[in-house]
């Protein structure tokens, strides 16, 4: 073999290695780390009509790592909302990005049947982008209302039942952001800020980059924080469904241990041309 | 087996473009500038300015709107942000940094505001050595350490020839405890794309994306063949 091709011929294995798990999920046993059961147990304890806003600052680089921690938990709330325990979601984003992501996560959503079902203005509210980010935030936080008059689609919010009686961030019983890079806007403005006026569970869906910045905010800030694809294959795992998060943990570990085998075998190679007194290249 | 385009659903059509953009950005790695990666790239880079434009159009409308409904707020902040346009004449050039600095100084004292409670005092707050879980107290010391011995390391006011001694060896330390850091994240970083790059390639082997993997593997074949590569 010609020694410039070997590079590429390595990069071809591990494609193919990559790719294995996506064609077909390997089922390799996955451990469910406290994180994630703690990350569970808030959605699933939600009760008595609970209503959730999830932020989604997920962009659309980043959607096969942290899309998946969307689906993931939109279809635990909206099963919730079937179970009648979440009175409804409202999904808003202050990222321009967010109305091109949420399509994606619908999509992948919709083979699970359950988005189309819920009924809209009263289970669910799409509000669309708002703009401004942090000093959106920061208005959201003490007058929801006036930041944000109306849904996506132009209807007023007086007109969603849903938001009635929503008047602030606090009037909220969970807020979920998904946050995908290492903004740490959210937690200044919706974990201990006054104007917030909290009394809501607190929870991150982060990139795996965003994993440092949000510990320094936990547990006393922040209830529960999930980090993508390993984590999500694990709450995959508790909701009892093997999705994309499962398939690229696999990836990931056939990687890992691909590059292992690569570190091992040239090792052996180096070794053996060496003691054999060829070249050790 | 021929791929059947007209039977196609939409969603399905979608995946085959997308499985098509996807490849010709990659082509970029086997053969360098190409026409089918600056094809992509335009596409792409005209796609994401266009959702973008349409986006802040229709906030414009939907934010202006109040405008005739009485809100003379809205009117104030439309008006800035016209006044962000006479950038475009070096007469009245000087004017357009007004609403930049509107924006900045807001911003600023909102950050500001928010992060004295959770970003300092909160912080501030939650350290304890001496808790039951010997793990955890050990964790709060390190926590500790990095903080104070990286906070060294800045210290700008004494040169850092003359530090010697017991600040020296601190501010060493709190490189240390930045490097570790730094090599934590990057290492984080790059799961992330690796993530990102595998969940891209999914649609370049399921139905009906690997038709264009099939094509791709095919060209890459024949061009080896014939010489190749870059």
């Amino acid at each position: 073999m010609k020694a410039e091709y070997e590079d590429s011929i390595i990069y071809l294995l591990g494609i193919m290695v990559a790719v294995l798990p996506l064609v077909h999920t390997l089922g390799v046993a996955i451990e469910i780390s406290p994180d994630t059961t703690e990350y569970y147990n808030y959605v699933d304890g939600l009760k008595d009509g609970a209503i959730v806003y999830v932020e989604l600052y997920t962009g659309i680089r980043g959607w096969f790592e942290q899309g998946q921690s969307d689906v993931a938990v939109l279809k635990h709330i909206i099963n919730k909302i079937h179970a009648g325990d979440v009175r409804g979601v409202v999904i808003g984003t202050t990222s321009p990005e967010g109305p091109v992501v949420l399509p994606f996560s619908l999509k992948v959503m919709a083979g699970a049947n359950v988005w189309d079902e819920l009924e809209y203005g009263t289970q669910f509210v799409w509000l669309g982008w708002i703009p401004g980010f942090e000093t959106a935030q920061a208005s959201m936080a003490q007058d929801f209302r006036g930041t944000v008059p109306t849904d996506k689609f132009g209807t007023p919010i007086d007109d969603l039942s849903l938001l009635d009686g929503i008047t602030k961030m606090g009037d909220f019983d969970m807020v979920i952001v998904s946050l995908y890079g290492g903004q740490d806007a959210y937690q200044r403005q919706w974990t201990r800020n006054p104007s917030a006026g909290r009394n809501y569970i607190f929870m991150f869906d982060c990139g795996i980059s965003h994993r440092t910045a949000a510990m320094s905010f936990y547990p006393e800030q922040i209830q529960a924080f999930m980090t993508p694809v390993r984590q999500t294959s694990e709450y995959e795992k508790l909701l009892g469904y093997k999705g994309l998060a499962t398939s690229l943990t696999e990836a990931q570990l056939a990687l890992q241990f691909f590059g292992i085998g690569l570190i091992i075998v040239a090792t052996g190679i180096y070794w053996y041309r060496r003691l054999s007194g060829g070249e050790a290249r | 087996m021929m791929l059947p385009l007209a039977e196609l659903t939409y969603s399905q059509m979608e995946s085959l473009f997308y499985s098509l953009i996807i490849l010709s950005c990659w082509s970029w790695l086997y053969k360098g500038d190409n026409p089918l990666y600056k094809i992509a790239v335009n596409i792409t880079l005209g796609l994401a300015l266009s959702v973008g434009f349409k986006a802040s159009l229709d906030t414009i409308i939907s934010k202006s709107s109040p405008i005739l409904t009485g809100n003379y707020g809205a009117l104030i902040a439309l008006v800035l942000g016209l006044m962000t346009w006479l950038r475009f004449s070096s007469a009245t050039r000087e004017l357009s940094y007004w609403p930049l600095a509107v924006v900045a100084g807001a911003g600023t004292a909102i950050g500001v505001k928010g992060a004295i409670g959770p970003m300092i005092l909160a912080q501030t707050r939650t350290v304890s050595w001496h808790g039951a879980n010997m793990l955890a107290n050990m964790n709060e010391f390190l926590i500790w350490l990095a903080a104070i011995t990286t906070i060294l390391y800045f210290i700008f006011t004494i040169k850092r020839e003359s530090y010697g001694g017991v600040l020296g060896g601190l501010s060493r330390i709190g490189f240390a405890f930045m490097a570790v850091g730094f090599g934590a994240y990057f290492g984080s970083m790059f799961l992330g794309w690796l993530t990102n790059v595998t969940g891209l390639g999914s649609s370049l082997v399921k139905y009906p994306g690997y038709f264009v993997t099939a094509i791709a593997i095919v060209l890459v074949v024949v061009d080896v063949l014939r010489g190749g590569a870059k």
